[in-house]
């Protein structure tokens, strides 16, 4: 197994990675202001696994797209590998969002008019990777993940297994130090969702920090996360693990 | 080779523009035919007003510096030989000719048409081929004719053929067509009938002493609007054309007419506009989702505007390269068959001519700012206000 892993561990390995600390997000619908998340902290080390449990709608896609630099808190501090992302520009919490979190989105959000390469060499495009060492190291990916033979398939006539994985793919592209995931199994089958999680399993002995969102609270069993927590009405709440540092 | 990143950047971009345009391809298509059909009518148009004028151009270059022409009560009128003399006097002066030509009304075909005789010392220059026969211009047969090709269509006339004209009194008069003038000739000759003087006089009722007008020859030809103005004080019924008036009076003819021209271009630049607009009104959903999803996995916004900009480009560049080329030939290789008629004719003859072939780079650079500039900043506008949102709430769909 080859997935690209983060760097090896080191004492390094102990610092916080993902730094949650007090962050609380709102929205404005219409004239009435939504709080999907309120004074939420949490720390993430390299290595561990955190899972976040709650129902649909509880914030956990909010609170992940916060952790990956995606949106910016309303207020609180979200630091990862000890920089604050929401004080740091726009173009330099691009930089680091590319540079150290891979993202899987609960809908994938491929560009379903592309192949299955054009979507996974995707984070590597304007970094000036040359196009050939991407689309080897995209191929690489593929495989390992088991779908060496669809590189050339148009993504938006996957199977939704497939395309989670041709996701985490992407997301895997760049070799980031944070892997987040939205419901990776929830429009998986019980095969296959096993399968991946086998992947997942794989990846967090690489040094390389995961946070996953799930409804599912059978991912507890099968996932062995370091940490634990329930998220409900925007409210977290650690389940097991070690809390807040 | 190794490439600097930068440029590897580039590179990529390029590659996925262009990848996304074949993919979109059934939406790019009319973009692109729109877009090449007006560079194409706008290019033609263009193309044609340049080529005029330098065929204007080289043809004014063999001609006289000044013409006289006399002018009663804003007529113009035979010109009595004296006139000539007293210009010959003049210092600035190098050589008078009289000209005798005329025009005659074709009845039948409702055409009025040119005679013209051959003024010695003037034709065409050296080397140039003006007949479509080997014959000298000098050595026309007192009953021989050459007439332009129009002419000789309209009339169904070939060498050798009898030409009927009609004299001043009425009387009819044959001669004998010896040949036509070129088609590189056209824009001056389609509606000419060049016959010899003495017949020409018999044919306008031109008296021996008299002319249709003079031409003068300067000693310094770049003085010839200073000298115009002396000679027409010594002949006060006299106007006097120059070279470099005509000249500007081409220009400003077909300046005019390509105007009007692109007036009636205005409808499909129209259209071209509402296209441009409704693209800078915003992002389709899939194009929007594009620009979050390329935000989201860390793209800056000056790259997502990059990959806009190298798009827009790509399509702009094929449309200009397509609507060039094909204004290129419907010009200078079809000789103009769509503007023709608007821009060269001035009687009912409208003249088929070889425009000698030409794309400044003036006409090439404006062509390509008009459509390229538009085009890219409808593009990049609204996909910089979206780039500019945070993709979560383009992802969202929110945004």
């Amino acid at each position: 197994m080859t997935l690209p892993s983060a760097a090896p561990r080191t004492a390094l390995d102990d610092q916080p990675l993902l730094h949650f600390s007090r962050v609380g997000k709102s929205y404005r619908d219409g004239s009435r202001e939504v709080w999907p998340l309120r004074e939420v902290s949490f720390t993430l080390r390299a290595g561990e696994v955190g899972l976040l449990l709650g129902p649909s709608g509880s914030g956990k896609s909010t609170l992940l797209l916060l952790a990956g630099g995606v949106a910016r808190p309303t207020e609180g501090e979200v630091e990862l590998l000890g920089r604050s992302l929401a004080r740091l520009p726009e173009e330099l919490r691009t930089t680091y969002r590319r540079q150290h979190v891979g993202i899987v989105f609960q809908q994938f959000q491929l560009l379903e008019e592309e192949r299955v390469l054009e979507n996974v060499i995707l984070p590597l495009l304007p970094q000036g990777v040359p196009r050939r060492v991407a689309q080897e190291r995209a191929r690489r990916i593929l495989a390992e993940l088991g779908l060496a033979a669809l590189t050339q398939a148009r993504a938006g006539l996957l199977s939704g297994g497939e395309m989670q994985r041709v996701a985490l793919a992407r997301a895997l592209i760049a070799d980031p130090a944070l892997l987040l995931l939205d419901e990776p199994t929830s429009q998986l089958d019980t095969v296959t969702a096993t399968s991946l999680l086998g992947e997942l399993a794989r990846l967090r002995g690489r040094g390389r920090g995961l946070l996953i969102a799930s409804h599912d609270p059978r991912l507890v069993e099968r996932l062995r996360p370091d940490q634990t927590y329930d998220l409900r009405d925007g409210v977290l709440t650690l389940l097991d693990g070690p809390g807040p540092a | 080779m190794k490439l600097p990143p930068r440029v590897e950047g580039h590179l990529a971009l390029v590659d996925r523009a262009v990848g996304s345009l074949l993919r979109g391809w059934a939406r790019a298509l009319p973009e692109v035919l729109v877009f090449t059909l007006v560079i194409f009518l706008c290019g033609s148009l263009l193309f044609t007003t340049d080529g005029l004028r330098l065929l204007a151009d080289q043809t004014l270059a063999a001609s006289p510096e000044l013409i006289v022409q006399r002018v009663i009560g804003g007529r113009a009128v035979p010109i009595p030989l004296t006139h000539a003399a007293r210009l010959s006097d003049h210092p600035a002066v190098r050589r008078v000719r009289p000209r005798v030509w005329g025009s005659f009304y074709d009845a039948t075909r409702q055409d009025t048409y040119t005679l013209m005789s051959y003024l010695p010392g003037e034709g065409p220059p050296p080397g140039a081929r003006i007949l479509e026969q080997t014959l000298r211009l000098d050595a026309l047969g007192a009953d021989e004719v050459l007439v332009g090709r129009g002419y000789a269509r309209e009339e169904g006339l070939r060498p050798g053929d009898e030409v009927i004209l009609t004299d001043s009194t009425g009387r009819p008069r044959i001669f004998r067509l010896a040949g036509l003038f070129t088609a590189a000739t056209d824009l001056w000759t389609h509606d000419l009938v060049l016959v010899q003087e003495p017949a020409l006089r018999e044919l306008l009722g031109l008296a021996p002493g008299e002319a249709s007008d003079l031409v003068v020859d300067l000693h310094a030809p770049e003085e010839q609007e200073a000298v115009a103005s002396r000679l027409a004080g010594l002949l006060p019924d006299c106007r006097v054309l120059t070279r470099d008036g005509l000249r500007r009076g081409y220009h400003s003819a077909f300046g005019w007419k390509s105007g009007a021209a692109m007036g009636i271009l205005a409808v499909l630049l129209l259209a071209f506009a509402t296209l441009v607009w409704s693209r800078a009104a915003g992002p389709s959903q899939q194009e929007s989702k594009e620009i979050g999803v390329l935000r989201a996995v860390g793209w800056q916004v000056r790259e997502v505007l990059l990959l806009q900009l190298w798009r827009g480009t790509l399509v702009a560049l094929l449309a200009y390269a397509l609507g060039v080329l094909g204004a290129f030939l419907h010009v200078f290789r079809f000789e103009a068959v769509l503007l023709r008629p608007l821009l060269a004719g001035w009687t009912s003859l409208y003249p088929r001519f070889d425009l000698p072939p030409s794309a400044p780079g003036g006409t090439l650079l404006l062509l390509l700012f008009c459509s390229w500039g538009p085009y890219v900043c409808a593009l990049l506008l609204p996909a910089w206000r979206t780039a500019l949102v945070d993709p979560e709430r383009v992802l969202r769909g929110l945004a």
